[in-house]
């Protein structure tokens, strides 16, 4: 978290304070955007994804990230974690049962990949920032620092699917 | 290229674990995006008949047939590279292998061109089938095995080749796809029948749409097929040629050389949530001479999910039929020497004619079954299956002895099947 250091100084503690706002204004940006957002690292070569390449990267489909050389590190919650159910039904929109039965194929296809599972949300920060090249989910306020939004959802969901039907 | 993965590739057990053993650390030490994982099968089965087997299951508990180990490991040794090897452990080999000794089924560098396309090099499994990826991985399907009327016994040996494919995926809307090319080479071996494919190439293209799954796989294979139990029949017939250039012809339509197959399967899955309905047919069309077969076969599928239980049923049809030369030969033969002019003469024909015989594959299949899922990535399953032969056929089975096939013969089994 950004720390703000006020002193005496009324220029200083201005500008301070200006970007103190700032701060609040992209902090309460994202604490009211309580949906699910796929989050990468800041160093991840993409800005921005759309539905299918989300799909492709978790059900494990896709290694490496779209238009570039660099390999995907996909992270998961457990299957009892609420955010997982809702990730995989209403953003990937797969159900659970035939997810769990792809997975289980695709894990010894020899050609899907099964996101590396962590324990919850702090757990998935803490890799999503130590690791360049890791992908991941996440619901609610979080710090953002080092990371970055690719791919939003509901909105930027409906958005990219419209433009590809 | 044959020569080359013949002589490098075809690992025996200890080689096959030593390498297995050498790429865990170096697969570490490249990179940190490495995984190992397995699967495993424990099972048994009992035949309701004592003069046929499936496997090694006949009229008493037997515990290999249904039973696997198989340990898979993934390591990325570049951004865009990563090697896969998976050794496998059976109860029942076709070959000369020991039971649960491990043989090497994978082992393949895997490039990735983009985040769609991949080539891959080395040993891969042949995508004949639906479920050809993951065939071995019991828990991965709902049945105890995958039904035999598409999932021959005859093709198990045959499951992998060496050589390259690329796989590319796409998506159109809602509708996803995938394609796969391939071509290499194989030989394998089943219950001394040797399999030596030269060339073999084909496509494998899958379109998905929601919960629905349609699939089609064409393959063009050149082989030569050398039946060990026919060698003493071939050189009988062969020492009978100076009396009559038909038993040349008869030696010779035992054997197939230079042979071409086009196989093509067609699957469809529809997964409307706690329903599962698998549809898959294929055609298997030999050269039409010699000693080949023209075999097809389907199954239905359906299966429903309630909480951890799995309700399932299974109805499936598999012909197989001979090429017609070896008949039309032996008939001619007789017109030569007729029957009763030479007892060794009407032995060679007679044997002969019951391996033609032996070969009908011809059988209905109905199994009723329940998966249990009795902790995560643990699943206990219980199926009966019932085959109903056509008359003269023992279908999928073997006919032990010199009985007659029976009418129908009725399997009892049950798996644990688990992955880690």
């Amino acid at each position: 978290m950004r720390k703000i250091r006020l002193n005496l100084n009324e220029k200083k503690q201005a500008r301070q304070l200006n970007y103190c706002l700032m701060f609040v204004i992209i902090f309460l940006g994202s604490a009211a955007r309580a949906d699910i957002v796929v989050v990468a690292n800041a160093d991840v070569p993409v800005e921005e994804l759309s539905w299918q390449d989300v799909k492709q990267i978790f059900l494990g489909r896709s290694h490496v990230y779209p238009d570039s050389r660099t390999a995907i590190k996909a992270y998961d919650y457990p299957e009892a974690n609420d955010i997982y159910s809702a990730f995989y039904t209403q953003v990937v929109e797969i159900d659970l049962n035939r997810l769990k039965r792809y997975r289980a194929r695709s894990l010894f296809s020899g050609q899907g990949r099964i996101p590396e599972k962590v324990k919850d949300k702090t757990e998935m920060l803490k890799y999503l920032k130590e690791t360049p090249n890791a992908i991941g989910y996440i619901e609610g306020v979080f710090d953002m620092a080092g990371l970055k939004v690719v791919y939003q959802f509901p909105e930027a969901g409906r958005k990219s699917r419209e433009q590809t039907e | 290229m044959q020569a080359f993965f013949g002589k490098h590739f075809r690992l025996s057990s200890v080689s096959a674990l030593f390498t297995l053993m050498l790429m865990l650390p170096q697969a570490a030490q490249a990179s940190e995006d490495w995984s190992l994982s397995g699967y495993g099968s424990f099972g048994g089965g009992k035949l309701n008949r004592d003069n046929v087997v499936l496997g090694d299951y006949d009229d008493s508990w037997n515990y290999k047939f249904d039973s696997v180990l198989g340990v898979q490991v993934i390591g990325r040794i570049w951004e865009t590279a990563s090697i896969t090897a998976q050794v496998v452990a059976r109860g029942v080999n076709y070959d000369d292998k020991n039971e649960f000794e491990p043989d090497l089924e994978w082992l393949f560098l895997s490039y990735d061109l983009s985040s769609g396309s991949r080539f891959r090099l080395g040993r891969l499994r042949l995508p004949y089938y639906l479920f050809s990826s993951s065939v071995e991985a019991g828990y991965t399907y709902p049945w105890v095995r995958p039904p035999i009327d598409v999932y021959a016994l005859t093709t198990a040996p045959f499951n992998q080749f060496d050589g390259v494919d690329f796989t590319h995926y796409n998506t159109f809307g809602k509708f996803e796809t995938e394609m796969q090319l391939f071509g290499g080479v194989q030989k394998g071996e089943y219950l001394g029948s040797k399999v030596s494919v030269d060339s073999m190439f084909g496509g494998v293209f899958v379109v998905t749409w929601s919960d629905i799954t349609l699939r089609y796989s064409g393959h063009w294979v050149n082989l030569d097929i050398d039946v060990e139990g026919f060698q003493l029949l071939i050189q009988g017939f062969e020492a009978l040629a100076a009396q009559a250039p038909v038993f040349q012809d008869l030696a010779d339509s035992l054997s197939l050389e230079n042979g071409r197959y086009f196989y093509q399967g067609l699957s469809a899955r529809w997964e409307p949530s706690t329903w599962q309905f698998i549809l898959e047919y294929y055609d298997a069309s030999g050269p039409g001479e010699d000693y080949s077969t023209h075999g097809k076969g389907w199954y239905l599928s359906a299966a429903k999910t309630i909480k951890k239980v799995i309700l399932y049923g299974v109805v499936g049809r598999s012909e197989s039929i001979p090429n017609g030369d070896t008949t039309k030969l032996l008939a001619v033969s007789e017109q030569i020497i007729p029957v009763g002019a030479s007892a060794e003469i009407d032995q060679l024909r007679g044997g002969a004619a019951v391996a033609m015989q032996r070969n009908i594959i011809a059988q209905h299949s109905y199994t009723l079954g329940i998966r249990y899922d009795v902790i995560q990535n643990v699943a206990l399953k219980l199926e009966g299956e019932y085959f109903d032969l056509d008359r003269g056929s023992s279908g999928q089975l073997l006919l032990q002895g010199d009985g007659s096939a029976p009418e129908s013969v009725s399997l009892v089994s049950f798996s644990i099947d688990f992955i880690f």
